[in-house]
This record gives C-alpha cells, sequence and structure tokens, in this order.
C-alpha cells in the first residue's frame, strides 16, 4: 500500500498543508503550554505540601507575672527540641520576625505586650507526633499550644487541587478543539475525494489500511506545527513564570536546572505530545474508517 | 466447465422497492455476457450487484463457487480484487500519469507490495498507449481514458470483468478498438460482463441476457 500512500500524500490536504502546520502549532502550543503548567504547579504544590505539613508551631504563653519568656529558659526550650534529633531545624521566632508576619513593621517595639514565645519546628522526613515527656518540667506553670500545620492546610489542598482541575479542563477543552477541527478538516477532505475512495475500495482495498494511511498523511502534515508549537510553549511558559514571578517550582528555569531536571521535563512533554499524537491518530483513523464502511455498500 | 458466477432468484431493490426479480445467471470462465435494456431498466444496479456495491433482497450469489455473505467483509474484499470494473463515469486520477494510474490498480489488487513496471507496460503496450505512458491523465482525450480505465481493470489479470456501457462517449473507430479488445481478452479467458443499452451488432456472437425480462412492472 505504499503507493497509495504516496498518492494520497499528493491528494490528501496538500493545499492546506500550511494552515494545517499553523493550526497544530497554535493549538498545540496552548496544549503543551497547559501540561507545562500544570506539571509545574503540580510539582510546586506538591513540594510545598509536603514542606508545610512537616511543619509544627508551638506557642508557649509567659507566665502571668512575665512580659516575655525569660531568654534562660528560651535556651532551654530550644534545646529540648534540638536534642530529640527528629527536626530538621528548631526555629525561635523573634520579636522582629512577629511584627512582620502580623503586619506591625512600623511598631518600635511591642515592649508593651505580654508576647507569647514561638517555635516553629520541621521534621526530618514525614511527620509524627512529638513526644511532650518532661516537658512540662522545663516550661513549669506555663501554658502551651501545639499547633499541626497539616490539619491546618486542607483548605489550602482543596484550592491547589481545584487549580489543578481548571488546567486540566482549559487543557481537555483545547484538545477537544483540536480534534474537532482535524475530524472536520478530515470530512471534509473525505467527501471532496470520495470518488477516488470508492474506485480504491471497488479495486478491494481494505478500509482498515486506507483509514490508517490518511491518518498517518494527516499526522506528518500537523507534525512540524506540533513540534514548533511545544518548543513555543517551553519558551512562553519559562518567560511567564520570569516575568510574573510566579513562585512555581521552577521546573521551566533551564539556565538553573540541572541536567537530569531538564531531561525530565523534556521526557515528560515529548511523553505528552507523543500520547496526544496517538489519541488524534486512534480518532482520525476512526472517523475515517467509520466513513468508508458507512460507503462500503451503496 | 469452471462456474464463475451463479446468480440463484435474485430480487434486487433499494428500501424494499423492488426493481429486478427472479433473477437467474450462470456464468463460466470464458463466458461474454452482454446485458441490454433501456436506461433505468436497472443495468448498473445489477452490475452494481454483481460487484457488491448492493446487497440482494432475497436469492442467492455465488463466486467462483463460494457463497457470498454481505456480512463478510474481508470476503466481498478478496472478491473484488478479483474483478476488473469499469464504471459508467469511470474515476481517473487527473494529476497522475497513464502510468500512475495502471500501477494503483495493480499495487492493491495483487497484494505485491514491490510493483511490477513491466505488467503495468504490457498491459499499456496491450491498449496502444505505451508512448503515452508518462502522460497525465487530464491531457487524454475521452476514447484514450477509456482506454486507461481498460488497462486499469485488467492490470492484475482478473478473471472477471465487468464494464457499465464500456462504449458510452465514444467514437465509432474507438468502439471498434474497444471491442476488439474486450473480445481479445475474453479468448484470454477472463468472463467478461458488459451493460449496453443497445442490443449492438458488435456484440453479435456473445451471449445476451435482456434485463428488462426480471423488471417488475408495476
Amino acid at each position: 500500500m505504499n503507493y497509495i500512500l504516496n498518492i494520497f500524500q499528493k491528494s490528501f490536504l496538500n493545499d492546506e498543508k500550511k494552515f494545517l502546520n499553523l493550526l497544530s502549532f497554535f493549538l498545540m502550543s496552548f496544549l503543551c503550554m497547559h501540561f507545562l503548567l500544570y506539571l509545574n504547579f503540580f510539582k510546586f504544590s506538591d513540594s510545598w505540601i509536603n514542606n508545610e505539613s512537616r511543619i509544627v508551631t508551638i506557642r508557649i504563653s509567659p507566665d502571668i507575672s512575665e512580659k516575655k519568656i525569660p531568654r534562660i529558659k528560651e535556651s532551654e526550650i530550644l534545646q529540648y527540641f534540638e536534642k530529640k534529633k527528629v527536626f530538621e531545624y528548631v526555629r525561635l521566632l523573634t520579636e522582629n520576625d512577629l511584627k512582620e508576619y502580623l503586619g506591625l513593621g512600623d511598631l518600635h517595639s511591642l515592649s508593651s505586650v505580654r508576647v507569647p514565645l514561638f517555635l516553629n519546628l520541621k521534621f526530618n522526613n514525614e511527620f509524627s507526633e512529638i513526644n511532650f515527656e518532661n516537658f512540662s518540667k522545663i516550661i513549669e506553670n506555663r501554658n502551651y499550644k501545639v499547633t499541626y500545620h497539616k490539619d491546618e492546610i486542607l483548605e489550602i489542598q482543596e484550592f491547589f487541587f481545584k487549580v489543578k482541575l481548571f488546567i486540566i479542563l482549559v487543557g481537555f477543552l483545547i484538545f477537544i478543539l483540536f480534534l474537532f477541527f482535524l475530524i472536520l478538516i478530515i470530512n471534509a477532505a473525505l467527501t471532496a475525494n470520495y470518488k477516488f475512495l470508492e474506485v480504491v475500495q471497488l479495486m478491494g482495498a481494505d478500509s482498515k489500511q486506507i483509514s490508517i494511511n490518511i491518518s498517518i498523511i494527516l499526522l506528518k502534515k500537523i507534525f512540524l506545527g506540533t513540534i514548533g508549537g511545544s518548543f513555543f510553549s517551553v519558551f512562553i511558559s519559562y518567560s511567564i513564570v520570569k516575568i510574573f514571578s510566579i513562585p512555581f517550582y521552577n521546573h521551566v528555569d533551564i539556565l538553573s536546572t540541572s541536567f537530569f531536571e531538564l531531561f525530565e521535563i523534556f521526557f515528560y512533554l515529548s511523553f505528552f505530545i507523543i500520547f496526544s499524537l496517538m489519541i488524534i491518530f486512534l480518532l482520525l483513523t476512526l472517523v475515517t474508517f467509520k466513513f468508508l464502511e458507512k460507503r462500503f455498500f451503496g | 466447465m469452471n462456474k464463475v458466477l451463479e446468480i440463484n432468484k435474485v430480487s434486487l431493490g433499494y428500501n424494499n422497492n423492488l426493481i429486478l426479480k427472479n433473477i437467474e445467471i450462470t456464468l463460466s470462465k470464458g463466458d461474454f455476457l452482454v446485458i441490454h435494456g433501456k436506461n433505468g431498466s436497472g443495468k448498473s444496479s445489477f452490475l452494481k450487484f454483481l460487484y457488491m456495491k448492493i446487497f440482494p433482497i432475497s436469492g442467492k450469489y455465488r463466486i467462483f463457487g463460494e457463497e457470498v455473505f454481505f456480512s463478510n467483509k474481508s470476503f466481498i474484499n478478496r472478491c473484488r480484487k478479483k474483478m476488473g470494473i469499469i464504471l459508467q463515469k469511470n474515476f481517473l486520477i487527473p494529476y497522475l500519469s497513464i502510468f500512475q494510474n495502471v500501477q494503483l490498480s495493480f499495487e492493491v489488487q495483487s497484494n505485491n507490495s514491490t510493483s511490477n513496471d513491466n505488467r503495468v507496460f504490457e498491459i499499456l503496450k496491450w491498449v496502444g498507449l505505451e508512448k503515452k505512458a508518462e502522460l497525465k491523465v487530464v491531457n487524454l482525450s475521452d476514447g484514450e481514458k477509456q482506454k486507461v480505465v481498460i488497462a486499469r481493470a485488467l492490470v492484475s489479470n482478473p478473471p472477471i470483468l465487468i464494464a457499465d456501457e464500456p462504449m458510452l462517449y465514444l467514437d465509432s473507430i474507438s468502439r471498434e478498438k474497444l471491442f476488439f479488445l474486450l473480445k481479445a481478452i475474453n479468448k484470454l479467458g477472463t468472463t467478461i460482463i458488459v451493460a449496453d443499452n443497445q442490443n449492438k451488432d458488435e456484440y453479435f456472437n456473445s451471449r445476451k441476457v435482456n434485463i428488462e425480462q426480471f423488471v417488475i412492472t408495476k
């Protein structure tokens, strides 16, 4: 069937080649951009959630007679947690940290307020419960409250999920639009060339074989635009991340990524493009096959 | 005698409206059958049934002893590969050369992935177009186009040739030549079925069937 393939190549959608490349360029750019943004957001949200869920904040209120917890006691508390060796860091939030956090940077001091002691602890690996054995002996009769960030980020997780779903849905919409255009084009081409196809069918050519050949031809005609579009999308998504300083996982920053990370991006992107092209191929083959089988008998 | 086609009590029609009823024809290897009848009498429909483009309302159809089941498309494709078909308005690909148009048919019907240029040249020589092989079809006269169509139908050496009014649009000289060609192919053993709207003298020693005898009169 190589000869028929050559004939199809010459006759099918030859005048529309530029249009097809342009169409695939724009739509594949959008699609790949969505994929890259999703990949970045996925990595970013994943690492953010992982990071945040390992953090614990402990608030220790000063005694009624104190304005703040004495420095010696602060050191004892710090040492208590540091000795546990399950934390990546044990950080004491200073007065300045608190002012900044509360948006009170202009205030000269918090001397008139009874300021509790805040500690940020981050677990080394997986989150686990903190063992507070003998802790009350150190803090004596002061109150303390433990806040596990894992319990506080549920809403954010939900928000992340919604953003991911939005990116997927818009990407899916673009893909459907692309498929719709391609199906319209292939249908028009099949109708225009129907007499030729009918003659080939009467010669005994298999509809399946003809469909596969036509789909291969269409794929060849959109291939250049697809590859161009994918490179363009890498460039654009890199620019978006850079220009708007989006706090995404720095995954498309080609200059600061390692070779392995770069390879990973291209691996995922190539896989995505191949997967998309395969779906396009299967769908077009199915549409063409249905068109031919419908007309197999008069 | 080798039976090539057996048509047993076949009735044809569209959307259950009967056009032809109780057709019974048996053709053997080397038969030359002429089907004649007025315009619209159902000749083309009958030929469409022969090359399995339409299926019968009732009756049995056997090709080379095997019954045709219209649900078995792969069998139909195998049968179609053994048929050379000439349609009334035959479609040639205008931007391809005569050689390429004929080669296309050879590639589809011969199940041979490698093209056989010799066979294509041989058949073009036979129809007298070997010197014009590289000419684009668009530049040919109606008679020459018809010869290309015949060459295309015969290139893979099919045992059956079905032609729907092949003499249409041809002048008397071209018709004579074409008829001579068909007779020569027939002598080589090809079973030929030709539909024509007149009972012409050219077919004087062929088997003739008037399709009107099967027509349903209302």
